[in-house]
C-alpha cells in the first residue's frame, strides 16, 4: 500500500469514529464494506476472525480495530488504525462532556441527564436478551439467569464467576 | 435512597492511581467492560455512587467513540483535568491492545482446540449474565423520586421490548423513548422549580 492509500484509509477510519454512535461496533457494517469488499485488503473469514478476538479479549470490544489492522499492516497497520480510531472521537467526546459540565445546572442538560437514565438501563438489558436468544438450550439460559441474579445480589468477584464460566465450557457441561 | 452522600465517595489520589485502576478492570472485561466498570469504580472504589456512574454512561453512549473509553475520559478529567483524562484512557486501551495482538497471532491455534473454544463459550454465557446483572444493579441510579415510578417503568419496559423482542433499530427507539423520557424530566425538573 502507497502512502496515499495509508492516508485515504485513515481519514475513512477518522470519519467512521464519529460515527460511532452506541459504540464501534455499530460502524462495524461500514468496516466491512471499505476493507473487504472495496479496498480487498481483508478476506471476510479474517474479518470475521477480527470481531472474535475482539470479543474473547479483555478490554473495550473496540479494540477490534487493533486487530483489522495488524491483519492489513503488523504492528505499525495495529497502531495506526487505533490511534485513527480513538483519538478524534475521544477529542470530540472530551470538550463535549466537558461543556455538559460546565452547563449542568441548564434544565436542558439536567433533563437528557435524568431522561437518559431509563433509556440506558433499557437498552443494556434488551442487549443482554438479545444475545440469550442466539443461545440454543435451556441450561445455557439458566446459566445466565444465574450470573445475572448473582452479579445483581452479591458482590462475588467477577473474575471467580468468569473462571467458573471458562471451566465448565472447557468440560462441556454448559 | 438514589444518591449515597458525597461524604462517602472518595477520590483518587493520583494519574497513576487512575491508570491502574482502569487498567485492572479493563483487563478483567471480557464480553464488555461495563459491568466490571460498575463494580470498581462503584463498589469498591467508591469514586462514584450508582447514579453517577449511570448519568456518566448515559452521556458517553450518545457521544461517538467506545462508550467505555468516553466513560474513563469523563472520569480522568473530573480529578485531575486533561491529563487525568489521558491516563485513564491509557489505562483503559494500552495493555489490552498489547494482548489482544498477542491473541490475534495465535488465534489459528485457538480455533482448533475444543478445549479453548469450549472455555471461550463459558465466558460469552457470563459475560451476558453480567450485563443483564449489571443494569439490574444500575437501575438503582434512575431518579425514581423525582420521576416518579410509572413513566420511567414503561419506558424501560417498551425499550426492553421493541429492542430485544421485535429487534427494531435502536436508533428508532432511543429517539422515540429518549425523547419522551426527556420532555417528562423536563416537565418535572419545571415542576420541581416551581415548588420552590
Amino acid at each position: 500500500m502507497s502512502v496515499a492509500d495509508w492516508v485515504t484509509l485513515l481519514l475513512q477510519f477518522v470519519l467512521l469514529s464519529f460515527l460511532a454512535i452506541g459504540g464501534v461496533m455499530a460502524v462495524a457494517p461500514d468496516m466491512h464494506r471499505v476493507l473487504v469488499d472495496e479496498r480487498m485488503l481483508l478476506t471476510h473469514d479474517q474479518f470475521l476472525a477480527a470481531v472474535t478476538i475482539g470479543k474473547i479479549s479483555p478490554g473495550p470490544n473496540a479494540l477490534m480495530v487493533a486487530v483489522l489492522g495488524y491483519q492489513v499492516a503488523g504492528l505499525s497497520g495495529a497502531i495506526a488504525v487505533s490511534l485513527a480510531m480513538v483519538v478524534p472521537s475521544a477529542t470530540l467526546a472530551f470538550y463535549a462532556l466537558r461543556w455538559t459540565k460546565f452547563n449542568a445546572r441548564r434544565p436542558g442538560v439536567r433533563a437528557f441527564k435524568l431522561g437518559s437514565a431509563p433509556i440506558v438501563v433499557g437498552l443494556l438489558l434488551a442487549t443482554g436478551l438479545v444475545l440469550m436468544k442466539n443461545f440454543s438450550s435451556t441450561v445455557e439460559t439458566i446459566f445466565v439467569i444465574v450470573i445475572a441474579v448473582i452479579i445483581w445480589r452479591t458482590r462475588v468477584h467477577l473474575m471467580l464467576l468468569m473462571l467458573i464460566g471458562a471451566t465448565l465450557g472447557a468440560i462441556g457441561l454448559i | 435512597m438514589n444518591k449515597k452522600p458525597q461524604s462517602q465517595l472518595i477520590s483518587p489520589r493520583t494519574r497513576l492511581e487512575i491508570f491502574f485502576v482502569f487498567t485492572l478492570l479493563t483487563l478483567q472485561g471480557f464480553g464488555g467492560v461495563i459491568s466490571v466498570a460498575q463494580r470498581h469504580l462503584v463498589d469498591k472504589k467508591r469514586w462514584l455512587s450508582n447514579a453517577e456512574f449511570l448519568e456518566m454512561f448515559s452521556l458517553s453512549q450518545v457521544l461517538p467513540g467506545p462508550n467505555v473509553c468516553n466513560l474513563a475520559l469523563m472520569i480522568g478529567d473530573r480529578y485531575f483535568g486533561w491529563s487525568g483524562a489521558v491516563s485513564a484512557l491509557l489505562g483503559m486501551l494500552l495493555l489490552p491492545f498489547l494482548v489482544i495482538l498477542i491473541v490475534a497471532s495465535g488465534f489459528g491455534f485457538l480455533e482448533s482446540s475444543p478445549l479453548l473454544t469450549g472455555a471461550v463459550k463459558g465466558m460469552t454465557l457470563v459475560a451476558v449474565g453480567m450485563t443483564l446483572g449489571t443494569a439490574t444493579r444500575l437501575a438503582s441510579g434512575v431518579d425514581f423520586r423525582l420521576l416518579g415510578w410509572p413513566i420511567p417503568l414503561l419506558l424501560m419496559i417498551g425499550v426492553i421490548i421493541s429492542v430485544g423482542v421485535f429487534r427494531i433499530p435502536i436508533v428508532w427507539v432511543v429517539i422515540v423513548c429518549g425523547s419522551i423520557s426527556l420532555v417528562w424530566a423536563w416537565t418535572r425538573i419545571s415542576a420541581e422549580g416551581d415548588q420552590r
